[in-house]
């Protein structure tokens, strides 16, 4: 699995926080998922995103991968991020995530 | 052909059908702070406007034709505005707004809210101190200067009826701009008429601000990166502001203090 944000038309950092624009839609982001977005200018994989978090943030409460877990999920709601699996059946989204990953 | 500057939009009418000449009278009275000279410059759009039935002009674009005069009226304000906010797009930034300025220094408040929130009559009742600039939309341009739009005002009549009648600026005793306008502050209007604490005008976190300007901007997508843009007001604009009220008469002198007023 290997995932992307996706080209925005316009960012607007403040703090913490960011509007991310895409189309005629707007996005209010914070926290990690600003992290994320900067981070997913180009395709990575689960793994290089967990990484990428924990030398930005530090390993919360051990549980870096669920919080970048939900966060993706919440980015891919928003339709800010591509996600791409190899898996050649239809996935459910919770399926890209690490609960099944190791199964794609 | 009457011609009306709406923004930096030339919009003709050409008054056709049923007492057309009468029709040319009301329009201009209502429009007068709009008129321009009809020779010279061709109008960016041409609008068939009058009295009758809208099948005695089958297939033509950009007509606008009614039974009665207030209801041409009504038709016709928010037609010139959807064809001026049209042939803008892109290079003005349009608010859906109520603007205001300074009569001397030429500073526009721009009062942003969605119908309902008071604009007209916001307008209505700072007009008389201030230069009225428009009670629909603030065109600002690149360099934070505006455009005026100064078009009638859309008064409702009381419910059920929803027409809305079109008031001169002139009759209402509203003043004109007479000085060049640029844009002194934003700020979104909060009417609630549960409010029981008196008016109040707070800066608004920027990404929120942002996030609530951005409904009532017209064509915003128009532009290369618009949310720079909005930054770029906010910045001029010494942040976006909210104005929580419940009566325009009570929150007037926070508005006029808004571009300089002591």
């Amino acid at each position: 699995m290997r995932v992307r944000a996706v080209v925005a038309t316009d960012v607007l950092v403040d703090g913490a926080d960011a509007i991310v624009m895409v189309g005629d839609r707007l996005t209010l982001v914070s926290g990690i998922a600003v992290e994320l977005l900067n981070f997913l200018s180009e395709w990575r994989s689960f793994d290089e995103v967990v990484s990428a978090i924990v030398d930005t943030f530090g390993q919360p409460d051990g549980n870096a991968d669920v919080l970048v877990d939900n966060a993706l999920i919440e980015l891919h709601d928003a339709g800010l991020i591509i996600v791409e699996t190899k898996s050649v059946r239809p996935l459910r989204l919770d399926a890209y995530f690490p609960q099944v990953a190791s199964q794609l | 052909m009457i011609v009306l500057q709406a923004m930096e939009t030339r919009v003709g009418l050409v008054v056709v059908g049923a007492r057309s000449s009468d029709v040319v009278g009301i329009i201009e009275e209502a429009w007068r702070w709009c008129l321009v000279d009809a020779v010279g410059e061709a109008p960016d759009v041409v609008l068939t406007v009058g009295i009758g039935v809208e099948s005695d002009f089958p297939d033509e674009p950009g007509v606008v034709v009614r039974q009665t005069v207030p209801d041409l009226m009504a038709a016709l304000t928010p037609r010139v505005t959807i064809e001026a906010i049209n042939a803008q797009a892109g290079h003005l930034l349009m608010l859906h707004a109520c603007g205001l300025a300074h009569p001397e220094t030429g500073a526009v408040v721009a009062l942003v809210g969605r119908s309902g929130m008071g604009k007209t009559t916001l307008a209505g009742v700072l007009g008389k101190t201030m230069a009225y600039v428009s009670d629909e939309t603030v065109g600002i341009r690149s360099d934070f200067t505006v455009a005026p739009f100064p078009k009638p005002l859309s008064l409702k009549r009381p419910a059920p009826d929803m027409t809305k009648d079109q008031k001169s600026p002139l009759s209402l005793k509203l003043q004109a701009a007479a000085v060049p306008l640029w844009l002194g502050s934003v700020v979104l209007l909060r009417r609630d008429s549960s409010l029981s604490t008196p008016p109040r005008i707070d800066t608004v976190p920027l990404l929120q601000g942002v996030m609530e300007l951005t409904p009532e901007i017209s064509h915003l997508p128009q532009f290369d990166l618009p949310l720079q843009i909005l930054n770029a007001l906010a910045s001029r604009v010494d942040g976006i502001k909210q104005l929580s009220y419940r009566e325009a008469s009570s929150a007037a002198p926070l508005v006029r203090e808004l571009v300089g007023f002591s």
